[in-house]
């Protein structure tokens, strides 16, 4: 088991930026409260790091 | 006078079952437990005694006309809050279904325990939607630790594991997603099943993510949860299998985030095992973490739409998040899930267990709830579960089960097997209590247990 398994990366990146939050949310029909945003963007930072993970871009 | 609530399932129900005690008798000393020591917990959610003792009655009833009253006679029981039962709304922790219609049965797990003879008490906290490893509930408060009241019980099933763990009653059923039974396990110092995946009925179960979402026993001795087990399973019994295991133990992540005591005990246990490294165990949590993210999301999706602000802030903000994220990355995460069960269900094919660390460290601090992981403090909530949301990623069954370490905090080891031979676990978890290295140890003074060795 020295060979990575892979994980044939999509392209598909975690919104970020307020338009990318906010077009994702539309795309699905889940309006974000102002008093949510940050909480939103604190979790959506730390689910970038694990497809980071995932991806093994973070050195692992 | 016996406490019988104190004892084993077994015990109860063999006494029931002999007409040394009645199981109403066995419910109205639970009742008057509860009453008297259950509040500092912040562990039962609805106390059912007006069903329990009809439940009760009807035990003593087929007992008095002769019939079998099941394996699980007189047995007191709690429930997390994600259970139907009939006539009452299915919370799953969360304010949102407060007012939810009745659930018009009990959960098939439910409905077979209480065929067996159980008698359902309690239903019992967790986190909102089971989203986390903690207990703590922004509407139902969180659960203490038995051991030391200022400390997190785990989660998310941990008003499950605080019941039974404070002696309140034998058995507690929870769900574990990602680790939500082996982890409260571990910190409260019982056995705690993840069975293969689906192995259990989730029917009238309300979920959270469906690729790992399973119904998991606590008790407080192997014999109870063999006895529950065939009780889920609605089987006889427990196969028996050969004494003679082959015991590995897993190193790499689970050993540098691991205490002394764990260490030493899975090397004596294993004996000359190999010491086996699951290769990328960080990349399967991380798969885990966000297949998980996003179905809990995704299922949460309309009433989030609806009404964001009644959902406990920090779990909404983690739903609102998983739901934005692009299927892509999910397929991406499922494909990985797939290819690597594979490889490490090859890797593993010679050994009938595997032990790891239930949790990296003993009960986090209410007051400051972080844990060090890989030399960094990062946030129990979301990442108590480092060493069992791997384990969950591959489907496999892991118990938990309880260092015997009387006077100090618990904690615990998983014993991991292959997809549907619990058995096994079950067996080597019998020799592991019959040489003294598990077993349950009863909280000092009801709750006064502090860090190494010093029991105030």
């Amino acid at each position: 088991m020295t060979t990575p398994s892979p994980t044939r990366p999509c392209g598909a990146a975690v919104p970020r930026s307020r338009a990318a939050i906010d077009a994702a949310a539309a795309a699905v029909g889940l309006p974000i409260p102002e008093a949510c945003r940050s909480g939103v963007e604190a979790n959506l930072e730390l689910l970038e790091s694990h497809v980071r993970r995932m991806r093994a871009e973070d050195g692992e | 006078m016996t406490l019988w609530h104190r004892t084993t399932a077994c015990d109860i129900a063999r006494a029931v079952r002999a007409r040394e005690v009645t199981a109403r008798a066995v419910l109205e000393g639970c009742l008057a437990d509860i009453e008297a020591r259950a509040a500092p917990l912040v562990a039962v959610t609805q106390l059912l005694a007006e069903r329990a003792r009809g439940e009760a009655d009807a035990v003593d009833a087929r007992i008095a006309g002769g019939e079998d009253p099941g394996p699980l006679a007189g047995v007191p029981y709690g429930v997390k809050d994600l259970f139907d039962v009939a006539g009452l709304p299915t919370t799953a922790g969360s304010r949102v279904y407060a007012d939810a219609p009745p659930a018009p049965r009990d959960a098939k797990a439910v409905a077979r325990l209480k065929a067996a003879g159980a008698v359902l008490v309690a239903t019992l906290n967790m986190d909102e939607f089971a989203y986390g490893f903690a207990t703590i509930n922004a509407a139902y408060g969180t659960t203490r630790n038995p051991h030391d009241l200022a400390r997190l019980a785990g989660g998310s099933s941990g008003g499950s594991a605080a019941v039974v763990a404070a002696g309140l009653m034998p058995l507690a059923l929870g769900s574990d997603t990602n680790g939500s039974v082996r982890v409260p396990a571990s910190l409260t110092g019982l056995y705690g099943l993840k069975p293969t995946h689906t192995a259990l009925p989730l029917d009238g179960v309300f979920p959270f993510a469906e690729s790992f979402d399973d119904v998991g026993p606590f008790t407080r001795s192997v014999e109870d949860m063999e006895r529950v087990w065939a009780v889920l399973r609605a089987e006889p019994g427990v196969p028996h299998t050969a004494a003679d295991l082959h015991v590995a133990r897993l190193g790499g992540r689970f050993r540098v985030n691991a205490t002394a005591d764990q260490l030493a005990a899975m090397d004596a246990i294993a004996g000359k095992g190999p010491l086996l490294e699951i290769p990328e165990i960080g990349r399967a949590r991380s798969a885990a973490f966000l297949i998980t993210a996003y179905e809990g999301g995704t299922l949460h999706r309309a009433a989030l739409a609806k009404q964001a602000l009644d959902y406990d802030p920090q779990v909404r903000d983690r739903l609102i998040a998983g739901a934005l994220l692009p299927k892509g990355i999910v397929d991406e995460a499922r494909a990985f899930r797939a290819d690597y069960i594979a490889r490490v269900t090859a890797m593993l094919a010679d050994h009938d267990v595997v032990l790891a660390p239930a949790t990296p460290c003993t009960a986090p601090c209410i007051e400051d709830p972080r844990i060090e992981i890989d030399g960094e403090m990062r946030p129990a909530r979301a990442d108590l579960g480092i060493h069992t949301q791997a384990i969950t990623f591959l489907g496999f069954p892991s118990l938990a089960v309880p260092l015997k370490r009387p006077g100090v905090l618990p904690l615990g080891l998983q014993l991991i097997g292959k997809p549907g031979e619990e058995n096994r676990l079950f067996a080597l978890a019998r020799q592991l209590e019959m040489r003294g290295f598990t077993g349950v140890s009863a909280p000092a003074h009801g709750a006064e247990t502090r860090e190494e060795g010093t029991t105030q």
